[in-house]
């Protein structure tokens, strides 16, 4: 009988602690949109989402960030494109023959040290770089920096989603005479395929985001970035800016300028849920 | 006297250092079934994944001597690991559809060795045919094959396993997930499989064992204790350890 009350009071305090956790999530996610969208709101405008800085934008005069907006979406989809190239086959080989080598957990090690690292570390060795190769700051240089703040998130989740298939899928297609790379590219891609989509939206999340690694790296301008090597703003950048100036009109802006980021940001997850659940269709449970 | 297909000489496989099989001999006749009985944790499946060579895709596993494949060692240096699995085909105790289409998981074998030609679609239907699944999924070819029961998912694993024409197949306890009615529709393809191939079942089914096999083989402790004519091994079995397991398991 006492045996019984408790089980009871555990699962009740569970319940609490699970109910209170989750709201607090909500509840931050909220306060946070909340706020951005009354502040930003007033100032969005049809002009923010289409020009760039004119003279006095600064100040509260002309123009838009349409210049942060492209700016953005290259450097992040850049770094995205490179960090996937190099991402998929290390994440398979991470489960290749050689998974239990020491090559293998050296990797993982290197990967997890990589993903602790402050992103103005990357902003920093990507300028060192970019001074010894006798560049400037650029949006080529950006899209380094990126992909490199963003391989070990997307290498790294990508290599806990082909962890969870069983080997006995794995093991119906060499049966059947298939290679490994056969296995790799029509088995374990298509199986891990809705996982694989998610890892790529955190690391592109994590990258347009970023302020600092592309500080030094991409620069700032406020012309619309017109080759590789010429610098390229962003739209963490433009709100660090904005929110930079004594001008509460300018403030206003900046905050204008997070609703875009977070709405591109949104508008790519609910995108990718999307793919991901038709991707999902074929999966084995 | 059946012409032999495959010959087992002083099979030995470790784990690590744990000798998982211990010098086993052993002829399978072509043609027929050959069922493998023995108590759990003997090697049965071990037995069974060393003759295609998917025992090397487990780390860890060791494995010494020859499994000759019509006269040829499958173990030879140098020999070609997808043409060995392709020629024994192995079906696992519990399904595995490929994600994907039910048609693209028995298209899949034929595809990857390039026989990828017009009548594609003729495989699939005539080896659903062979594997009793064809009347039930003609109209859903297209639908994933994850939505299938586990005894037709059994049944399509047979279907892929046949569209890539091996001469042997393994099944592994093929029907210990199913149903007995879904149990006895594989085991009447098997019945019919035999007429062309060289089929070898673990079970621990005696009674499925007594119905199936035409060559016995029993394993203890990773050791083959005997093997035989069904018949033979059934009615009169030499060894002790195989009298005392058959009279055991009846009772
Ligand atoms: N992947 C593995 N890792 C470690 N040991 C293994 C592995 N597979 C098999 N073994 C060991 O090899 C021995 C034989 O196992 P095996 O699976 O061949 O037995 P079995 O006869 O098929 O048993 P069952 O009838 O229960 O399926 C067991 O002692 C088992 O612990
Ligand atoms: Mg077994």
């Amino acid at each position: 009988m006492k045996q019984h009350r408790r089980r009871r009071l555990e699962e009740r305090f569970f319940l609490v602690l699970m109910v209170f956790s989750t709201v607090t999530v909500l509840g931050s996610l909220f306060l946070i949109l909340y706020t951005i969208i009354r502040r930003g709101m007033p100032a969005l405008s049809v002009d923010m989402l289409t020009k760039v800085p004119k003279g006095g934008y600064y100040l509260g005069k002309e123009g838009g960030i349409l210049n942060a907006i492209v700016g953005s979406l290259y450097l992040a989809g850049g770094g995205t494109l490179i960090a996937l190239v190099l991402s998929l086959p290390i994440a398979l080989y991470l489960h290749s023959h050689a998974r239990h080598s020491r090559v293998v957990h050296v990797t993982r090690l290197a990967l997890d040290v990589l993903w602790g690292v402050p992103s103005i570390v990357y902003g920093a060795f990507g300028f060192i770089i970019l001074l010894a190769l006798g560049m400037r700051a650029s949006l080529l240089g950006g899209i380094i920096a990126l992909a490199l703040l963003e391989l070990p998130i997307m290498t790294r989740g990508m290599d806990e989603a082909i962890a969870m298939i069983p080997d006995a899928l794995k093991e119906a297609s060499y049966a059947l005479g298939a290679t490994h790379l056969e296995t790799a590219v029509k088995v374990i891609l298509r199986q891990s395929a809705p996982a694989l989509l998610t890892a790529v939206l955190l690391a592109f999340g994590r990258g347009i985001g970023d302020a600092a690694s592309v500080l030094f790296t991409a620069g700032y301008t406020d012309r619309l970035p017109d080759s590789l090597l010429s610098p390229a703003a962003s739209l963490p950048l433009a709100i660090f800016f904005q929110l930079g100036t004594p001008f509460p009109a300018v403030q206003q802006r900046a905050y204008a300028s997070a609703l875009v980021l977070t709405v591109i940001v949104l508008a790519l997850s609910i995108a990718a849920r999307y793919f991901a659940k038709r991707l999902t269709r074929n999966v084995v449970k | 006297m059946e012409a032999t297909q495959i010959r087992i000489q002083d099979l030995n496989v470790w784990y690590g250092s744990q000798h998982i099989l211990r010098n086993i001999n052993a002829a399978i006749p072509a043609r027929g079934i050959t069922a493998i009985i023995g108590p759990s944790g003997c090697g049965k499946t071990t037995l069974l994944r060393s003759i295609n060579r998917l025992l090397e895709e487990t780390e860890g596993m060791r494995v010494s001597g020859q499994v000759l494949l019509g006269g040829v060692d499958i173990y030879r240096p140098g020999a070609d690991v997808t043409a060995v699995r392709t020629r024994i085909g192995l079906l696992a105790p519990k399904p595995f559809p490929l994600p994907m289409s039910i048609y693209e998981n028995v298209a899949y074998g034929p595809r990857i060795h390039g026989w990828h030609s017009g009548h594609l679609y003729e495989i699939v239907q005539r080896n659903l045919e062979a594997a009793g699944l064809w009347d039930e999924v003609k109209d859903r070819l297209r639908t994933p094959a994850s939505r299938l029961s586990t005894g037709q998912q059994q049944r399509l694993c047979l279907a892929r396993a046949l569209a890539v024409e091996p001469q042997v197949l393994l099944c592994d306890e093929p029907t210990s997930a199913l149903d007995p009615i879904s149990a006895q529709g594989v085991e009447s393809q098997l019945q019919r499989l035999k007429q062309d191939h060289t089929v070898v079942v673990v079970t621990h089914i005696l009674r499925q064992a007594r119905r199936l096999a035409d060559n016995v083989m029993f394993m203890w402790l990773g050791e083959l204790v005997e093997e035989g004519t069904a018949v033979q091994l059934f009615t009169s079995p030499n060894d002790p350890r195989t009298k005392a397991y058959l009279a055991g398991s009846i009772g």
